[in-house]
């Protein structure tokens, strides 16, 4: 299957000083992206993971064509998303929705719901079709009567439905997910996630899922990424990751899952200290401060990207299978 | 245990707002109680009334909101009642509390040494003595360099250590009771253990009590001995974690932790959940508050109130079929 979205070796800039700095010739960027290869094929769901800061956000909204000092090569459908204008421009962002974290403040508050499902269209200059707004407001399990209100006086999760309602209006090829279900109950959650599945099988979307809830990546995702520091330290398909997890940060990540069962928790990793500064990036291999398993090797030398046919991943010493007990 | 053991009970408490449509009975009949030292889970999902529930025990409940009737009680003293000169006297001394948002129980314009010296206002010690006793409990909360970190100001921390500061400043008073309020649900995963693991550290060493209110069922099976689920306003389950994890009795709660990816050992696409939404708190349905979503619903459950009784190896289930086997949860 040909990718819908290619990404190769992706970095986004932010520039952190001031005039000062400028002008005595500081360096001041940072790189919250740095270097990231992705591709994700119809029908595909695709998770980034990671901790706060490790550029999940930065990166999605990087594909999206969304700002910010942008060098490497995002393709979607084979055509480049940066420097598009007019009529190329409008036509990514229909074929690419976003789902942002925060629902509610995503709705404008002085527009009805059918207001806002109705945007799309009108943006787009395209015809609303007799009753679609009742459509999508069924297909994300409200009822129609929800059209007459206003942001307000909506739930958490009606909000987060209205939101996957407008970001399916145009029938996108991609939907790009940032913690689509933060804040929700489990029982709501369920429903979110499963309604994005649903329409991945009828429409054959392709999704990009930010979390850091590691249970819903297990269930929904097909392969997976994690982040740190602007890199992924692991990529893959997730059942071979959650199977065995070679990179040091991956199993620490995943044993860092607050669980029932007394049994599992002594194999958890701790992690030392916080996520170091991205102004300061650690020599050699940027995890070595935190990895229980560092070596010299690690604080020296920056480890490669090994290939294995279900992943790759960045580590010197990576994690072995466990011999079976 | 015996009654004189427990540092707070909870009796029959039934709380209601007023409200332009009519009155929302927000807790109704709720009773539960605190061993010392005992570490309780307090779960449920949003509009349960666990906020409610939590605001009548420190009595910072909105003034829409009034308390029923049912006593709340801190080793015998009556809180529901108590003066507002006595609960100040008891807050921060006996009862002290750490909120979901540190940065919002912090003040941003001084240094958490300040408010960690101003804290300690009903000592009598010097200002040196009531320094060293913050650096030491920074030091405890394991924030590095505490000597300087100090005299730093909130925004200087990071997430996962100004909630570590806010749990310091809790502990301070040494207090019988601690009220956890989702501590950890603005953290990510990594710093959620460490600051469950620290919470555990402290709570041995300092032998506290603490109501720990989450929505986060694997952090209740890690820190807590016990858990107390509750659904619109009502108690519905309560028991040892264990037992009640192996084999919960209200269909509430078999079906909560149904949907709870973590609990859903094969992967699947299509997860769980519970359908139809919460009763109206104004207009109560007769009978059962969960008939309306309840599978095992019959005629009983929505004409007639179950009352609590023991099942399995919980102690408190509000359900007719308390003893019914588990339901079957499709996908």
């Amino acid at each position: 299957m040909s990718a819908l979205l290619t990404v190769r070796d992706l970095h986004v800039r932010f520039n952190t000083g001031g005039p000062l700095a400028r002008a005595l010739g500081r360096d001041t960027h940072i790189e919250g992206v740095a270097g990231v290869d992705l591709d994700i094929a119809p029908g595909e769901t695709m998770a980034l993971v990671g901790e706060s800061g490790s550029g999940k956000t930065t990166l999605a909204r990087a594909v999206a064509g969304l700002g910010g000092d942008i060098t490497g090569e995002v393709l979607f459908d084979g055509k480049p998303v940066a420097g598009r204008t007019g009529g190329e421009a409008k036509a990514l962002r229909r074929d690419v929705a976003f789902m942002f974290q925060d629902a509610v403040s995503s709705l404008s508050p002085r527009f009805t719901i059918r207001g806002l499902i109705e945007e799309p269209f009108r943006i787009h200059g395209q015809p609303i079709p007799e009753g679609e707004v009742e459509r999508l407001l069924g297909l994300v399990g409200l009822s129609a009567e929800m059209a007459d209100r206003r942001p307000h006086e909506l739930s958490g999760g009606q909000a987060r439905r209205v939101g996957v309602a407008r970001a399916l209006a145009l029938e996108p090829r991609l939907v790009i997910a940032d913690e689509p279900t933060a804040g929700l109950d489990v029982s709501v959650q369920s429903e979110v996630l499963n309604l994005l599945n649903d329409l991945r099988e009828r429409l054959d979307l392709a999704i990009l899922i930010i979390t850091h809830n590691l249970n819903i990546v297990r269930h929904v995702a097909d392969k997976m990424a994690i982040m740190y520091l602007g890199r992924f330290v692991e990529i893959g398909e997730t059942q071979a990751i959650f199977a065995q997890p070679r990179h040091p940060y991956t199993k620490a990540l995943l044993s860092a899952n607050p669980i029932i069962d007394a049994e599992a928790r002594r194999d958890r990793i701790a992690l030392e200290g916080e996520v170091p500064s991205l102004t300061q990036r650690p020599e050699g291999c940027e995890f070595h401060g935190r990895c229980p398993f560092a070596r010299d090797l690690c604080a020296r030398e920056a480890p490669d990207r090994t290939r294995e046919p279900a992943r790759s991943y960045t580590c010197h010493f990576p994690l072995e299978e466990e011999a079976p007990a | 245990m015996t009654q004189t053991d427990d540092i707070l009970s909870v009796d029959g408490l039934s709380v209601s707002y007023a409200t332009p449509t009519g009155t929302l009975r927000a807790v109704r009949d709720v009773s539960f109680t605190i061993g010392r030292g005992e570490i309780v889970g307090l779960v449920g999902e949003s509009g349960c009334g666990k906020s409610t529930l939590m605001q009548s025990i420190l009595r910072l409940l909105p003034g829409a909101a009034r308390i029923e009737g049912g006593a709340i009680r801190l080793s015998g003293e009556d809180l529901a009642h108590a003066p507002k000169k006595r609960m100040r006297q008891l807050l921060g001394d006996r009862i002290s509390v750490v909120f979901q948002d540190p940065m919002e129980t912090l003040n941003p314009v001084l240094t958490v040494g300040r408010q960690m010296i101003d804290i300690q206002h009903r000592s009598r010690e010097s200002r040196a003595a009531k320094r060293a006793r913050a650096v030491a409990m920074l030091k405890r909360v394991k924030i590095p360099d505490a000597e300087t970190k100090i005299d730093s100001y909130p925004h200087e921390f990071s997430g996962g250590m100004r909630q570590r500061v806010a749990i310091a400043m809790a502990l301070m008073a040494e207090p019988d009771l601690l009220v956890a309020d989702e501590p950890t649900t603005a953290l990510d995963a990594t710093l959620e253990i460490a600051t469950i693991d620290l919470l555990r550290e402290l709570q041995e060493e300092i032998g506290c009590a603490i109501l720990f209110i989450t929505h986060h069922l694997g952090v209740v099976a890690e820190l807590c001995d016990r858990i107390d689920i509750m659904y619109a306003g009502a108690l519905v389950e309560s028991g040892p974690t264990m037992e009640v994890f192996r084999d919960p009795r209200h269909p509430y709660t078999q079906l909560l932790f149904a949907c709870d990816p973590a609990q859903i050992a094969e992967q699947r696409r299509h997860l769980p959940s519970i359908p139809g939404s919460l009763p109206d708190l104004i207009d109560l349905p007769q009978g059962c508050i969960f008939a309306g979503r309840c599978p095992r619903a019959e005629d009983r459950c929505r004409t007639e109130a179950p009352a609590p009784r023991a099942a399995g190896g919980s102690e408190q289930v509000r359900c007719h079929f308390a003893d019914a086997p588990r339901l079957e949860v499709p996908a």
